[in-house]
């Protein structure tokens, strides 16, 4: 997160300090209010007020710092997704030179995936079955599993409007190299990422949530 | 804003880490340990299973009878493996309805390290973590990327192609084989669990076995998941949850170490080493006995019971052991002699008795022999000196009138095997039967799973 990028505003519903922290983030909810703001090139509008997202066990918190091949990154916003089976929480990752990654967490598992270009037209929903392959810079992946998700809830800022019970699909590729590819239809588009898995302890995270009930224990 | 029973935050009392609400269905308190990551709940009163995802905590399933069943680890307990604290936050009993055994599995939960699963199967007890990558499958002959199609196409759900389980699998350098495959059905569930569940859902179980660890594939209509277990002993169990009782084992379970299987380990090269020093002692022993030839006769005895003398000859040296040789010309026919060597100037003797018997013939077609002409024994602790031989020959030629021929040969500081031996077969004793205990363990093993 390049310092420079940060803006400081005053929440449109209640006049509360507000803050951007990324360039690219044009979505976030007011601490104070819990109205959701949207920001159009140096105007900010509320556009509706967000439920408090109810405490769970995440060890993660906005504002944990993590490192990720070498370069340090905070958390600045969060999105949940629920899908039949289960819920897991995406992380808006803001790097200290400016990138913007997304840390997954998911039942104790935890990927850093990032935007990339698949160098071909992303599929319609419908049409990214199981068992479609694709290369991508050298790497074959294969789908894997593909899922209807719920937008659930969201926390921090987004560099897209959050749209609250939006029905979306994420498609999960794998490969035989250790990489993890993904297509989330989200309510502003479609977007591929590839990312790893690494083990908590991997990422070095600061300022972690204190989790309640586990105050004693240690990642 | 009055007490609404309806109203989630209203129902919902933290306790420390726990969030708790009244089951829609018995009213019974429902504890929540890791609230916002649930998805199911099982009421530990009735046996309910209810819905958490979105805070209204929807009634999914009713037992017709209220059901309990009581946890051997209890709700809420934390315990350290392999330097992680996990809590109990789930609980089911999953059931082969096929063959109609079941068993349990606990849910355990870390917030930093996510979930984990102990399960116990007749006293076994495996600790299982989920993974995200898969083991390969290892094909015969079958071309590398015809076989990398087949095996990406046998977990499609629904299946493109189901060609059955592999019987082995390859992951992260160790090669596991299926060792069995089963329907799963859940039976029951109490506390808490990450994924949408209920009581009746079967899925197909996939068993690979590699001492201690197993690979376990669960497939349903909406996909497969792969798990890494360990077997976990009861003691370690009872010990890491402080727990009263663990069910008692019985039978073997195919991941099961050998108990037998470390100490043979352990003790292997020590008997090796043994032996080979053994080995290595008696042949320089060997080396060193000198072997000498101190006395050579041949004589004929033409009388029964005839009494002869021989010597005196020297033993030189100090004192040691004395090898007496007899070669004696029997042909189907008996010899023996009787005799005692005897230091000369002192009391001093050593009695012997030295025989040799060869018979032989061709009876039904075939050649056949029994014994030798050739016979020796040892005589320990002789020292040196002037010695002479009282013999008498004892033979069945002389019974018959006939002469006896004789050939006797006397050497000192001969290198002698039988303690050799001994100490092998004494050293040899404990390794050999922790070698057995180990073959019959695999062998009961064999026959209980099959």
């Amino acid at each position: 997160m390049n310092p420079q990028d940060q803006q400081d505003y005053q929440c449109p519903s209640c006049g509360a300090p507000l803050t951007f922290y990324s360039k690219m983030s044009i979505y976030t909810t007011c601490t104070f209010c819990k109205s959701t703001v949207v920001r159009h090139d140096m105007d900010l509008e509320a556009i509706g007020k967000e439920a408090f997202l109810l405490e769970d066990m995440s060890p993660f918190q906005i504002g944990t710092e993590g490192s990720y091949k070498g370069k340090t990154f905070f958390l600045a916003g969060r999105i949940k997704l629920i899908w039949k089976s289960g819920n897991w929480s995406e992380w808006y990752a803001l790097f200290e030179d400016g990138t913007e990654g997304w840390l997954s967490e998911a039942q104790g598992f935890y990927m850093m995936s990032f935007i990339t270009d698949p160098g071909r037209e992303i599929p319609a929903a419908e049409r990214a079955k199981v068992g479609m392959k694709m290369t991508h810079e050298g790497t074959q992946y294969i789908i894997d599993d593909r899922r209807k998700v719920t937008y659930q809830d969201s926390e921090g800022e987004l560099p897209f409007v959050f749209k609250k019970g939006y029905e979306g699909y994420s498609v999960d590729f794998r490969s035989t190299t250790g990489k993890f590819a993904n297509i989330l239809y989200g309510p502003d588009g479609s977007e591929f990422y590839v990312g790893e898995y690494l083990p908590f302890n991997k990422f070095n995270f600061k300022n972690l949530k204190t989790v309640r009930g586990w105050e004693q224990e240690r990642p | 804003m009055a007490g609404n029973k309806n109203d989630p935050e209203q129902q919902q009392v933290p306790l420390g880490g726990v969030k708790t609400f009244e089951c829609p269905n018995c009213g019974g308190t429902v504890e929540l340990r890791a609230p916002g990551q649930s998805m199911t709940a099982g009421c530990i009163h009735c046996g309910s299973v209810i819905d958490l995802s979105d805070q209204n905590f929807q009634l999914v399933q009713t037992m017709e009878k209220a059901q309990k069943v009581k946890p051997i680890i209890p709700f809420g307990k934390r315990g350290e493996i392999d330097g992680i604290t996990w809590e109990m936050i789930g609980f089911m009993v999953r059931k082969n309805p096929q063959a109609g055994w079941a068993w349990q599995e606990y849910l355990l939960f870390n917030p930093w390290h996510g979930y984990a699963f102990l399960a116990v199967s007749d006293g076994h007890w495996t600790f299982i973590r989920s993974m995200m990558d898969r083991p390969t499958e290892v094909g015969g002959k079958v071309n590398a990327s015809v076989q990398n199609i087949l095996s990406e196409l046998a977990d499609v759900p629904g299946g493109l192609i189901n060609p059955g389980a592999a019987r082995i699998v390859k992951y992260q350098k160790s090669s596991y084989t299926l060792s069995d495959k089963y329907p799963a059905r859940v039976r029951y569930v109490a506390g808490e669990f990450f994924w949408r569940v209920k009581v009746g859902e079967t899925v197909r179980v996939f068993d690979y076995v590699d001492q201690p660890n197993m690979l376990t594939l669960e497939k349903d209509e909406s996909g497969s998941v792969w798990s890494k277990g360990r077997y976990m002993s009861p003691k370690e169990v009872k010990s890491t949850f402080d727990l009263k009782r663990v069910p008692p084992v019985k039978g073997y379970a195919a991941h099961q170490p050998n108990p037998h299987k470390q100490k043979v380990k352990d003790i292997l090269p020590v008997w090796l080493i043994f032996l080979a020093a053994l080995i290595v002692g008696q042949i320089i022993f060997a080396g060193m006995s000198r072997d000498e030839v101190v006395f050579k006769d041949s004589f004929v005895a033409t009388q029964k019971d005839q009494l002869m003398t021989k010597g005196p000859f020297d033993i030189p040296g100090g004192t040691s052991n004395v090898e007496i040789g007899l070669t004696a010309t029997v042909d189907n026919q008996w010899t023996e002699i009787e005799g005692s060597l005897n230091r000369e100037g002192t009391d001093q003797h050593f009695g012997f008795l030295i025989g040799a018997e060869y018979y032989h013939g061709y009876t039904g077609g075939e050649n056949w022999s029994e014994g030798s002409q050739h016979s020796s024994l040892v005589v320990n602790g002789v020292p040196g000196g002037k010695y002479f031989l009282n013999l008498t020959a004892h033979s069945g030629y002389l019974e018959k009138g006939e002469s006896a021929q004789y050939r006797l040969s006397i050497k000192r500081d001969v290198s002698v095997s039988s303690n050799f031996w001994l100490l092998f077969l004494f050293a040899s004793i404990y390794p050999i039967w922790l070698i057995v205990q180990r073959i019959r363990f695999e062998a009961n093993r064999t026959s209980y799973l099959s």
